[in-house]
């Protein structure tokens, strides 16, 4: 093979490969609007996928619904693309903090943030404490404010050091036994009442959301996300040496952290706080892209969304479904159904390794 | 001056502790400079603070009459390019994917065709065709750094900085990452400058040597700088310096 040839089929296979890539991220998309759909004809009320469209075309017209067409429209539909939304951002937020902190543990939930949104939630409904005490709207807010509280302690306790990975890891654990300390002394002293209301809240599902909390979370993770899409270099050269390195390629390594770290961190509150603690996406919905598809953010970060989204609106419909009519939460679920696939997954790579 | 890396008064602290001063030193381009000295006088630190990956706290760094610290830090690494001691990578990267990073200060947010060609033939160059698409992880430690060389190379420099590049390798991968580097100097231009411990493969590749002994610049020059009296001095080993076949060894005396 002469030296030309060499180059020429390494640039074949590259694109090749780049064009596989891309068909699985966009099967991956069809596949989850395929079962979104799907998935909304599910539940106690039948229905059929024609009625999907017959509720839309009756809502966009703004005649009266009938039950079943209220249902798609206010409970199934919000509840299938807040699913979606969830997984789809939690799971890019993991695959960003993973990249900056080198950290293939990390996750919203291991650095504190998803315990400093529950001790915010639980503030609000134990105590009452913030703007709104007493509602729904009170408690996301609070658990917005405490979750941006932790990445701001986190972030300037491992500024002082040079915000190192190691510095941001630790830092982040430290916080999160703090603030998950700091829940659970709230709950001791709660009522029973109040108690079983701050759990439920940590369980983490997409029992009743509504359309507004909806749009709120999409407009803020479709922005954060948009914005970190565009970090995507910089998080390849973070993620794969030194900071040094970095630097040495003209890269800022701290103000990618920094924009990253912050836009991840917005991404994940606007969906807790109205969620609750889904812990599993996060980590494992990063790990499981790059196993399936390699480290690249390019191709990583949207793919990281497919499949958090798939892992989230599967989880959520079983949980609704397995013993209906009891609804279990998306946050366990998740965790029964994504870990068997992501063992599974870790041991075919050794095997090929 | 064109043709002449130009490094005046580099001096760098951590904190209150000077790691080096008023290192000065003017190397024609297309030499390949052995740092040199002992474990932790700041060989790494003085290699880094070139490369302004350590902000030095004064200095001046000038390569072909532009001022390589006065620069944007892409506008550098269009200059200048870093070959890491090792890397640990904790996530899976293609060697295809880790060598198209060298186009990071070129490019936009895809790498163009143009970045793609080039990574290849460098591939190509270094004889790591077979390696394209195989995980990094999965390397030994002689390919990953040539890998990295690649990258570096991908970078198109006219300054590189190898930061130790043969520890870790065995002798035939010490030979053939010292050998490469010096004939990208020869054939190409390429000014290079390696921090590096084992004096025979710096006398047997490098053409100029500077010696750092506690914070200061104690020699620079051709090959006959490394003399008995200071290489005792600096790493308190006794020497004898011998020639063999027109090459300079140095065998200490134990």
């Amino acid at each position: 093979m002469s030296p030309k040839d060499g180059a020429a089929e390494i640039l074949r296979e590259y694109d090749s490969r780049r064009a596989k890539g891309l068909f699985l991220i966009l099967g991956g998309l069809a596949l989850t609007l395929v079962l979104a759909v799907w998935f909304t004809a599910l539940g106690a009320i039948d229905t059929g996928w024609s009625d999907i469209l017959h509720t839309l075309r009756a809502a966009a017209a703004g005649q009266e619904l009938d039950t079943g067409q209220k249902v798609i429209l206010h409970l199934r539909l919000p509840r299938v693309t807040m699913a979606i939304l969830a997984g789809a951002g939690l799971s890019v937020s993991g695959a960003a903090m993973q990249g900056i902190t080198r950290n293939p543990l990390v996750s919203p939930f291991t650095i504190g943030v998803s315990n400093a949104a529950a001790f915010g939630a639980t503030l609000s409904i134990v105590f009452g404490v913030g703007l709104f005490p007493g509602t729904q709207a009170g408690t996301v807010l609070m658990a917005f404010l405490t979750a941006f509280l932790c990445a701001a302690l986190v972030y300037l306790v491992s500024l002082r050091v040079g915000l190192s990975p190691q510095t941001l890891v630790l830092t982040g654990i430290a916080v999160n036994y703090l603030f998950s300390a700091a829940t659970s002394l709230i709950q001791y002293f709660a009522d029973e009442h109040r108690l079983a209301a701050a759990v439920a809240w940590a369980f983490g599902s997409f029992n009743g959301v509504e359309w507004s909390e909806v749009s709120v979370s999409a407009v803020v993770v479709a922005a954060s996300c948009a914005l970190l899409y565009r970090y995507a270099p910089a998080l390849d050269l973070l993620s794969s040496g030194d900071d040094e390195v970095a630097r040495s390629l003209g890269a800022d390594p701290n103000r990618v952290r920094v924009a990253t770290g912050a836009l991840s961190v917005l991404a994940t509150a606007a969906i807790i706080s109205f969620t609750g603690v889904i812990g599993f996406l996060g980590l494992a919905g990063p790990h499981i892209a790059r196993m399936l598809l390699g480290g690249s953010h390019r191709r990583l970060l949207p793919f990281s969304a497919v499949v958090g989204a798939l892992l989230a609106l599967i989880a959520d419909t079983i949980g609704r479904m397995i013993l209906a009519p009891v609804m279990l939460p998306v946050g366990i679920v998740v965790s029964f159904l994504g870990v068997p696939i992501f063992v599974n997954l870790i041991l075919s790579q050794r095997k090929g390794a | 001056m064109i043709g002449v890396l130009q490094v005046k008064n580099l001096c760098q602290r951590y904190g209150k502790t000077t790691v080096f001063s008023e290192v000065s030193f003017e190397l024609p381009t297309g030499s390949f400079l052995a740092l040199l000295g002992p474990n932790g006088t700041g060989k790494t630190t003085l290699l880094k603070s070139i490369g302004m990956m350590f902000f030095p706290e004064k200095g001046t760094c000038v390569l072909d009459d532009e001022d390589l610290f006065a620069m944007t830090a892409p506008q550098r690494a269009r200059r200048m390019a870093y070959l890491p001691q090792s890397t640990h990578a904790p996530f899976p990267m293609q060697v295809i994917e880790a060598v198209l990073l060298g186009r990071f200060p070129y490019t936009a947010f895809v790498p163009k065709q143009a970045d793609r060609e080039k990574a290849a033939q460098v591939l190509e160059r270094l004889g790591l065709s077979a390696l394209a698409f195989r995980d990094l992880s999965h390397l030994s430690g002689g390919e990953r750094q040539q890998v990295f060389l690649a990258r570096a190379l991908v970078q198109n420099p006219r300054l590189l900085l190898l930061d130790e590049p043969t520890s870790n390798l065995d002798l035939k991968n010490q030979l053939q990452t010292m050998q490469t580097v010096r004939s990208l100097c020869a054939e190409e231009g390429l000014t290079a400058i390696a921090a590096i411990h084992d004096l025979n493969l710096a006398a047997m590749f490098c053409d100029h040597f500077l010696i750092l002994h506690q914070g200061r610049l104690s020699a620079f020059g051709g090959e006959e700088v490394l003399t008995p009296e200071l290489i005792h001095e600096v790493y308190g080993v006794a020497v004898e310096k011998l020639r063999y076949g027109g090459r300079p060894f140095i065998l200490p005396c134990i």
